[in-house]
Parts: structure tokens; C-alpha cells; sequence
């Protein structure tokens, strides 16, 4: 993929990177803080979507090809980084239907970390768009959190 | 005045005399300080600890459990979401501290509080009836969202008047109006 243009502190400038396509997936890392109690079980909370506020942050999501392209799986990449952390993910197409960014945002110890801006941020990613984010969430193959299921699921059963 | 800053720089807090609630505190003021002393050896709450406090306000297992998941979140590590997510504020953790005290009535069910990646934190209730979020960003920055189950009806409004205030507390009155198993106010 191109590489993202950068600004003079070397942050990657928000965009909408033209080659992350609409059913390309975007995996968000899920903590156990991320946890909420619902009746005798627990759900994923929206806040878990949250961005940062600092300026030119969004929310940081992990892009599912870039990892298969390497070879690897998420769990590969996600299972090692210490603390028990399960994964969801959703399809560029939800974030963009909801009028916010995905982009690449290579780390030197992630190169397939990416961020979903809003256009305006932080303002513009609202708890709405979170929600549906959230909404059309799945687990990732071998990253689920046992007993937690996800709005996706409930639907879908 | 009780100093929640020092408790949260400290570590967790304990309580060593068990003071009757009798009347609520004013909004602004914080716990008799005789309630609480700061100890070296917190005692572990589990997240989803459910005890139940018995003889009614003041809820001290409540304001107990929540000071102490407060003092878990702040202590966070950087990196605690798998990228680079900051602990939460001690601003942050004073300011839930200050709306729960001003919103929750008896009976009202000890709630979550879910950090965010930004050092902000989310309060939530999630019932039979609601589903109830408070997303704590700032003094300025208190956002309410409700949803009725029943109907799926969703309210939201930034909390930023007394009358917004005021609304606040409606909610939480009336999610606290149901017959729940979990430890209260």
C-alpha cells in the first residue's frame, strides 16, 4: 500500500486511504476493561470505540489484509502483546457509512496499525457512530472472549 | 472535607468506622472524612463483585467498590488497550466520583466504569429496563445516552446545566426503581 503522507513531526495526516477497500476488515484489540456487566453476563461496552482526544488521534485498529499479506494471522500478532486481549472486526464500509476515515498509520512496532478519524475530530466520532461500529462488530478468528457476545451475534441468532 | 485526591494519590482507601447515611451528602461536598483512611494493603475487589449492603445507605461497599475500581483505572499502564491507551485521569476519576455522589439515590445499582484509550472513562448501567451511559470527557464534556429496552428508544444530551443535571438524576432514579441483584447506594 502507498505510503501515507506525514506532517512535519512525522504523525501521519488523517486520510482515507484509497486502497483500503470497502469489505477490506479493520481489527479493534478488546481489553477485559473493555468489559461491561449485562444481567448475568457481560458485553462489549462502545466506549471500547472511543478515540483519543489528542489532536490528530483516532482510534487505532489493526488492518486485517496487511497481516495476511505477511504471512500471519491476528492472533499472531495479538496474542503476544502481553496482557489477555481479545479482537473484533468490522468492515471499512461501516466506518465510511458512518462518514469517518480509515487509514494506515505504520507504527515501528506495528506495521499494520491503522486509525479510524472523524473528519473533524474528536467531535465528529460520535457515541452514534460508535455504537454502530460496535453493531456490526464480529470476533476475530481465535481472539473472542469467551462468554461475550457481541450485538452482531445477538442478531444473527 | 474529605480528600479524594490524596486517597487517589495514595492508594486505596479502606473504611474503618461505619457512619450511618442519614441524609444526603450537598452536591459539591465529598464523604465525611471519618468514613474512610487510607491503608497500605487494599483490599481486592473483584470487578464483578455483586455484595450486598445491608441496612440501606450509606453504601459503603458501593462508594468502597467504586473508589477502588477508580484507583485500578488511574494505575492503568500505557498500553493497557493492546495500542497505546493512557490510564485514567485523576480528573477524570474525581469528576465520576463528584456525579455519582450527585446522581445515585438508594438503590441504585453500583456501576461499571470503563476506561478510555484517552485517560477519559465511561459510567454505564446496562438493566432489564436501560441501558444507561454517562461518558466522562471533561468538566465541560459529560455526555448522557439512554436507551429503553422495551421500546428501543434512545435519549441523549450533553449534561452541561443544573437542568441537565437534573435530568440526570430522573434517569438515574428511575433505572434505580427496579428489583436488582446487585449491590446499591
Amino acid at each position: 500500500m502507498k505510503q501515507p503522507e506525514r506532517d512535519q513531526s512525522g504523525k501521519v495526516i488523517p486520510h482515507d486511504h484509497p486502497e483500503l477497500f470497502s469489505d477490506d476488515m479493520l481489527i479493534r484489540r478488546i481489553s477485559p476493561y473493555h468489559l461491561t456487566r449485562e444481567g448475568n453476563g457481560q458485553r462489549v461496552s462502545s466506549k471500547a470505540f472511543h478515540p483519543s482526544s489528542a489532536a490528530g488521534e483516532g482510534m487505532s485498529v489493526d488492518i486485517k489484509k496487511l497481516i495476511i499479506q505477511d504471512g500471519k494471522t491476528p492472533r499472531d500478532i495479538i496474542a503476544t502483546t502481553g496482557a489477555f486481549i481479545g479482537a473484533v472486526e468490522f468492515p471499512v464500509a461501516v466506518v465510511r457509512n458512518e462518514g469517518l476515515l480509515a487509514g494506515w498509520d505504520p507504527l515501528e512496532d506495528n506495521p499494520y496499525h491503522g486509525q479510524v478519524w472523524g473528519k473533524k475530530p474528536p467531535d465528529q466520532f460520535t457515541k452514534g457512530k460508535q455504537k454502530k461500529i460496535l453493531a456490526a462488530s464480529k470476533w476475530t478468528e481465535g481472539l473472542s472472549i469467551p462468554g461475550v457476545l457481541l450485538p452482531f451475534d445477538s442478531a444473527s441468532s | 472535607m474529605f480528600d479524594l485526591q490524596s486517597a487517589l494519590n495514595v492508594g486505596a482507601i479502606s473504611p474503618v468506622a461505619v457512619s450511618p447515611y442519614s441524609a444526603r451528602e450537598p452536591r459539591g461536598q465529598y464523604l465525611s472524612e471519618t468514613d474512610y483512611i487510607v491503608c497500605d494493603n487494599p483490599p481486592t475487589i473483584p470487578q464483578t463483585s455483586v455484595t450486598t449492603v445491608s441496612g440501606g445507605d450509606p453504601g459503603l461497599n458501593w462508594r468502597t467498590a467504586l473508589v477502588n475500581k477508580l484507583i485500578d483505572l488511574i494505575s492503568l499502564p500505557v498500553g493497557w488497550d493492546g495500542y497505546q491507551g493512557r490510564p485514567v485521569s485523576r480528573e477524570i476519576a474525581e469528576l465520576i466520583v463528584n456525579l455519582l455522589q450527585d446522581i445515585a439515590v438508594p438503590g441504585t445499582p453500583l456501576p461499571d466504569i470503563i476506561p478510555g484509550s484517552d485517560g477519559t472513562a465511561q459510567i454505564e448501567w446496562h438493566t432489564e429496563k436501560y441501558d444507561l451511559e454517562i461518558d466522562v470527557l471533561s468538566k465541560d464534556g459529560i455526555f448522557a445516552w439512554r436507551n429503553h429496552i422495551e421500546n428501543d428508544r434512545e435519549e441523549e444530551f450533553a449534561a452541561k446545566t443544573e437542568t441537565d443535571l437534573v435530568a440526570l438524576r430522573r434517569w438515574v432514579r428511575e433505572l434505580s426503581e427496579q428489583d436488582l441483584p446487585h449491590e446499591t447506594a
